[in-house]
């Protein structure tokens, strides 16, 4: 059934092959922007957990210079609205803690600036920024001392004599390694959560609308199948390998896609230059997971989308419960918006509320359940009779075949009752057609 | 109206028949017995029902009521999924546009019985050329049945239906979209090797001259089978003929 599936998706002439692209390239968009949701999560989580050696806490300097151990004087700067890390910093020992990020302290008169400042120092007058930093530059911060490539830092050595003359000066015998607190982090994991809902949740009902309208073009091709004995799951299944492919064939699109712009989102062009660029790319098995769950996932999703479609060996393609959506529908939607808000009720500074994130899966799952239910109402609200309609009606009642684009509706038909339209049979002659439209 | 005696014993039978479309009656009581080995072809006007006998014994539509017996087992009362087995391993079909896959190839096409009943690839395709060459179209097995002539198409779908070596097929208007001389050839084809296999076969037909190579025709009319004409075949289809005009 998977090779019979695969040949009638990639050999059915023009349209078919406009669908699977159509499709391909709309799951290629979702997985791309999947991939660089993750990515972004990735370089978010990379910069959470950075050491914070800016953390360190020091003790007042003794009376006597210890022989151990390194003066720091830590301050801020500012150029040109951005800020400055500026670290002043003498050793007192041979063992004196390395700051991260370089492989020696910077002896008095050296010292070492990060790549962005190194830059700024190379294009801007030294009365504006250099002649603030006494010394020579010695060389650049690494990555393990900033918290992202466009952070201005700076570690200026001095003698301890003269730093300790300066106040604010601290001894510091061990540098802090653990991460900054950061009181947003589980805000934004929350976020990047909802990112990857909102990428995929459209995904699945384009993937399961274009299986649905496929399985109905092909409905002469199932019902062939039918005829010579092939079961409905076996017409679902050939049905859903479209989907599948066409998720595949996305996926693996997608993966290309991302890898062309990851150097643009890396390199700042997209999101600014937060984060370092080898820090922001997903995992290898999101790569892996991707390119396979999302081939196996559409093909769930097209066979539950395909459920209440048969195919009879005749031809006779239709949706099998042509019953009006219940209100039972809307159930999910409210239990999900309900959950949601009481999770926002009980969020505080310090966490969010449990409930959110169910809620907010909750009330996907809920709107792709409600989906019949508001096309319903939808339609009872704004719909109206159509000329095809009527031509059908008088065909069904025996009456001749009416060409639709000669029939005049004076006014849309929106309720029942009686209504009149105008039939042009010929310039000069038209008739009245009386219909008495019911509730179906 | 009671049921004929049929040499070699009744394959399928239908036993007052009845189905509806909606308020619309198609039958309405129809019986036919159909015994092993014979063609039958039905006949009537257009609206008769003809098509619905033929579609209920074969498993298409579940009668709303009468009973339906293939091989001395009630079939009527099957679910969906047994009649679909029942097609799958009994039953071939050649219907008026050949109901093939077109983007599939003639030797796909043939195959496809054979693979749903999960024979082996290889003996699949084996089978579908050997009845392609039977049937004159051995060349044309890497085809697209989309890009075959009507007679062609009929013509794999004859080998489909023949492939699987079925007890019975059903033919609806199985010439209606050819030519005559087309059609002849068809029957000629159809009536031949289903005769050669000893296979039973139901012919629906509007055409006098198809129903000519039966060995047996009956006529419905408003949902009934009227007329049930002896195994004098020729003299049967002119009778049927002159009925249906």
């Amino acid at each position: 059934m998977l090779r019979l599936g695969l040949r009638l998706t990639l050999r059915s002439g023009r349209e078919a092959f406009v669908r699977l692209a159509v499709t391909t390239a709309a799951v290629a968009v979702g997985v791309a922007l999947l991939l660089g949701v993750l990515a972004e999560f990735h370089a978010f989580q990379a910069q959470s957990s950075q050491p914070c050696w800016a953390c360190t806490s020091g003790n007042p300097v003794p009376s006597t210079l210890p022989a151990s151990g390194e003066l720091w004087n830590n301050s801020v700067d500012f150029y040109q609205g951005q800020t400055l890390t500026r670290l002043n910093v003498a050793a007192l020992g041979a063992d004196a803690p390395v700051l991260p990020g370089i492989s020696r302290l910077p002896a008095a008169g050296q010292y070492y600036a990060s790549p962005a400042l190194a830059a700024l120092l190379r294009t801007v007058p030294a009365d504006e920024l250099g002649d603030r930093f006494p010394g020579t530059m010695i060389g650049t911060i690494g990555q393990a001392g900033l918290t992202g490539p466009g952070q201005l830092a700076v570690y200026i050595g001095y003698s301890p004599t003269a730093l300790n003359a300066t106040g604010g000066t601290t001894w510091v015998t061990s540098i802090a390694t653990a991460p900054a607190a950061e009181v947003f982090t589980p805000f934004f994991r929350y976020a990047f959560g909802i990112g990857v809902l909102a990428v995929i949740f459209p995904m699945l009902v384009l993937i399961s609308t274009a299986t649905r309208l496929a399985a109905s073009r092909r409905e002469e091709r199932f019902a062939a199948l039918r005829l010579v004995g092939g079961t409905p799951a076996d017409i679902r299944m050939i049905a859903a390998v479209e989907a599948a492919v066409s998720a595949f064939f996305g996926a693996i699109l997608g993966v290309v896609i991302w890898l062309l712009v990851q150097p643009l989102v890396a390199g700042g062009a997209l999101i600014g230059t937060r984060y370092f660029s080898s820090t922001v790319t997903p995992a290898a098995w999101e790569y892996a997971a991707i390119v396979a769950g999302v081939p196996a996932i559409a093909l769930v999703a097209a066979l539950i989308s395909l459920r209440r479609v048969q195919i009879s060996p005749l031809g006779v393609s239709r949706r099998a419960t042509p019953k009006r959506p219940t209100l039972w529908r809307l159930t999910a939607l409210a239990l999900g918006v309900a959950l949601y808000l009481y999770g926002l009720s009980v969020t505080s500074h310090q966490s969010i509320g449990a409930a959110t994130y169910p809620g907010l899966l909750l009330t996907m799952v809920g709107l792709v359940i409600a989906g019949p239910w508001f096309t319903w109402a939808s339609a009872r609200l704004f719909g109206s009779v159509s000329t095809s309609d009527i031509v059908a009606a008088v065909k069904a009642a025996g009456g001749p075949a009416l060409d639709k684009r000669k029939i005049e509706v004076r006014n849309p038909i929106k309720t029942v009752g009686a209504h009149q339209v105008d039939v042009r049979l010929h310039p000069e002659i038209s008739a009245t057609l009386s219909l008495e439209v019911s509730a179906a | 109206m009671s049921t004929p005696v049929v040499a070699g014993g009744i394959l399928i039978e239908a036993r007052d028949v009845r189905k509806s479309f909606g308020q619309t009656p198609a039958l309405r009581g129809a019986s036919v017995a159909v015994g092993r080995g014979e063609i039958l072809a039905i006949m009537g006007p257009s609206g008769s029902g003809k098509s619905t006998l033929l579609h209920c014994l074969a498993g298409i539509f579940a009668p709303d009521g009468g009973e339906v017996w293939l091989d001395g087992s009630r079939m009527d009362t099957l679910d969906e999924a047994a009649r679909t087995k029942l097609r799958r391993t009994a039953f071939g079909f050649v219907f008026q546009f050949g109901q093939l896959v077109p983007e599939l190839t003639a030797a796909d096409n043939v195959a496809m019985p054979l693979l749903l009943n999960r024979v082996r690839r290889r003996a699949a395709y084996q089978t579908a050329e050997t009845w392609l060459e039977k049937l004159g179209i051995g060349d044309k097995g890497g085809r697209r049945t989309g890009e075959l002539s009507g007679g062609e198409a009929q013509r794999v779908a004859i080998a489909r239906a023949l492939a699987l070596g079925p007890k019975l097929i059903f033919a609806d208007e199985p010439t209606g979209s050819l030519d005559s001389l087309t059609g002849e050839k068809v029957m000629d084809l159809l009536v031949g090797l289903a005769r050669e296999q000893g296979t039973t076969v139901i012919i629906v037909t509007h055409d006098a001259r198809v129903a000519a190579y039966a060995d047996r025709v009956v006529m419905v009319r408003d949902g009934l089978v009227s007329l049930d004409l002896g195994p004098e075949s020729s003299a049967a289809a002119k009778h049927a003929a002159k009925a249906a005009n």
